[in-house]
């Protein structure tokens, strides 16, 4: 199973240049036990988008989802 | 009276007669200052028959109770004037220092009446109020204006001006202040420019003293203890500005691109605070009192400045399909100079490009043609070619040449950076806002998309009403202040009540907030009926109400309006027409007749 990972704003330091994009997944997760595993503490990781649209951190990885996700973060 | 001065400069640029003007307590309690006290003032000296650009209009230079006090991003003031734009009752609010040295020099605010016979500059300090030459001045950009007028009268003045676009009268121009900031909306340089009033310069260092110290002490303790804790504040907005928002609302669908025909844009990392932070950061800033410091310093190859913003990098990029940095950048520096409004601007220029490539308009320009961007700017401030049409902004453009659908616009104001159609109040809230197409009347994208204070589904229409309501009042009463908005983002209201209790010496609830900004509400609403506008109004672009979106996260979603709309006037206590009833009226305490 495959899923896009991007980590935005101050996530980004979780991230190294080279890992941005694709990543295979061995076995069923669900959105938080994969930060987790990239080393993103969860309580940094409010906002979660897959596909588009806003889950909670207990979303169950599907094949090809891409995840999207935020700081707590507001401007305008 | 802590918290404000008392006293307000009427200053007549025809006959050059300067008044002090007490407005007294009943006015400042009812309507705190800022933008209450400027549409409670608008709507008793500026009628119907007004041309907004004729000697008989206002300008209304506010501060608000917190101004110039302790409070964190209270350094604010507002100018409030019937719009040559949307013919509204109009408020733009800025922050860097002007609007405290005005306090500090002893007053709470200025209105500016009449025309002067040639170009003038008002200067203000703590002893006099003079009427100065400004015929020099004619011309000149803001950061050479501002110059100028800091080089004539020596150190410690701040100084709000206008550059070209506002002395031709362009609908879309603004004043500046601080050389960078910016009233930014609603054309209200054009009002400026209209009087032969090229800039205002202000120095003051009067003590602004809190009724209660240390009960002021204990609150700000707290209050910012709220602002550290909350990463909006203490590292998004540090970290990289608004643009911080540009990943954020592309990934969810809701940043428009090509003049809203889509709702994301392929390049938007290529433009985000992230690509800010990595390739022209150079420097940050903050407005007077502020501890967040969101404004960028940046750096081009070719040039210099402050910003972009996360609305001006949309406005001047993928509205109008572009997606060079450096080039967005540089379009920005150039609005602050002429002194133009980054959206209106780009999102006009957009409108042109969309009627250009459907052969509305026979003009040489396309989406992503990032090398005109700067000449367009130009033309437009100095009323050239089609900027001559570009300068009355995109309704009067697009209709013009007959495609009034193509304009982004509500009243007639240039809408903002989000697709309504996958963020349903802020649709509502674009619909009904006093000043036309504008996101900071009621954020909704706060619960909608951010999740503060708590994630409501963008795309349900349930309980939108009375949630867009409960914002567009609260940000009335901040408005009036004056804070600014991403304070409000972390802090609740119930602190700015206790705030503003230490500070004035008055009891005010949090409840009493909500009150003043509803009778705000009220009373702009019953100006712009005053001025002819009705439920016709309250509407959006045919595009957002009629094409669902084609890609993406929201796609095949429209602006249910209708369903909101209705629910809205009866939670607002207005009758089917958006009329507020007699009833209402009376509740607020509003004798408007």
């Amino acid at each position: 199973m495959q899923v896009e990972l991007k980590l935005f704003a101050s996530l980004r330091k979780y991230q190294s240049k080279g890992d941005r994009t694709r990543i295979d997944l061995k076995e069923t997760l669900t959105v938080g036990q994969l930060l987790q595993k990239k080393g993103v503490p969860l309580e940094e990781a409010p906002l979660v988008l897959v596909n588009g649209v806003r889950v909670d951190h207990d979303y169950q990885l599907r094949d090809g989802d891409a995840v999207s996700v935020f700081p707590l973060i507001g401007g305008g | 009276m802590n918290g404000w001065t008392g006293r307000i400069l009427r200053i007549n640029l025809t006959d050059q007669k300067i008044n002090i003007e007490e407005p007294g307590h009943d006015s400042y309690s009812r309507f705190l200052g800022g933008r209450g006290l400027g549409c409670h003032i608008l709507w008793q000296e500026v009628g119907p028959p007004t041309d907004p650009l004729a000697p008989e209009n206002k300008l209304i230079f506010l501060t608000g109770p917190l101004t110039g006090t302790q409070v964190p991003t209270s350094g604010r003031f507002t100018v409030t004037s019937k719009s040559p734009l949307t013919g509204t009752v109009f408020d733009s609010n800025s922050g860097g220092i002007w609007g405290v040295r005005l306090k500090k020099a002893g007053y709470d605010g200025l209105i500016i009446e009449g025309k002067a016979a040639k170009p003038v500059y008002i200067l203000i300090n703590e002893k006099e109020v003079v009427l100065k030459d400004a015929q020099k001045l004619w011309g000149l950009n803001v950061p050479d204006t501002t110059g100028a007028v800091t080089g004539a009268e020596g150190r410690g003045y701040s100084v709000a001006c206008i550059g070209p676009a506002g002395e031709n009268r362009v609908k879309i121009s603004c004043i500046m202040n601080d050389n960078t900031r910016a009233l930014g909306r609603g054309g209200l340089g054009a009002v400026m420019g209209s009087k032969l009033l090229k800039a205002i310069a202000v120095k003051g260092v009067q003590k602004i003293r809190p009724a209660d110290p240390e009960k002021l002490a204990f609150i700000l303790y707290e209050t910012n203890k709220w602002i550290k804790a909350n990463p909006i504040t203490s590292q998004g907005l540090p970290e990289f500005g608004t643009p911080v928002l540009v990943n954020l609302m592309n990934e969810c669908g809701i940043f428009p691109s090509f003049n809203f025909q889509e709702s994301q844009f392929p390049d938007a990392e290529n433009i985000s605070g992230e690509a800010v932070a990595e390739k022209i950061l150079v420097g940050k800033k903050g407005c007077y009192g502020c501890p967040i410091k969101c404004t960028r310093l940046t750096q081009t190859k070719n040039d210099s400045g402050e910003g972009p913003e996360y609305e001006s990098i949309w406005a001047l990029g993928p509205q109008c399909g572009i997606n060079d940095l450096e080039a967005v950048a540089e379009a920005n520096y150039l609005c602050n100079r002429l002194g133009l409004d980054t959206i209106s601007v780009g999102v006009t220029i957009g409108c042109a490009m969309e009627m250009a490539a459907k052969k509305l308009v026979d003009a040489d320009i396309r989406f992503g043609d990032a090398a005109k961007l700067s000449s367009l700017i130009e033309d437009i401030a100095y009323r050239r070619g089609l900027g001559q049409e570009l300068a009355e902004g995109s309704r009067a453009f697009a209709r013009k040449y007959g495609g009034q659908q193509f304009a982004m616009q509500v009243k007639g104001l240039e809408l903002p950076a989000y697709d309504p159609r996958g963020v349903q109040g802020m649709g509502l809230g674009f619909a009904t806002s006093n000043r036309g197409g504008c996101h900071l009347r009621a954020y909704m994208v706060g619960p909608e998309i951010l999740g503060v204070p708590k994630m409501v589904d963008r795309f349900s229409t349930e309980g939108k009403a009375g949630l867009t309501i409960f914002y567009q009042n609260l940000n009335a009463a901040m408005d009036s202040l004056i804070i600014c908005r991403f304070t409000g983002l972390t802090v609740s209201e119930e602190y700015f009540a206790r705030l503003l209790s230490a500070v004035t010496g008055a009891d005010f609830q949090p409840q009493d907030l909500h009150t003043v900004g509803e009778r705000i509400w009220n009373l702009e609403r019953m100006y712009n009926l005053r001025e002819g506008f009705s439920s016709a109004d309250d509407t959006l672009p045919e595009r957002l109400l009629k094409e669902p979106v084609q890609h993406g996260p929201s796609k095949g979603h429209v602006v249910y309006l209708d369903r909101m709309l209705r629910d809205y006037y009866r939670f607002r206590g207005w009758d089917v027409q958006g009329v507020p009833t007699a009833k209402k009226l009376s509740e607020l305490g509003l004798e408007v007749g």
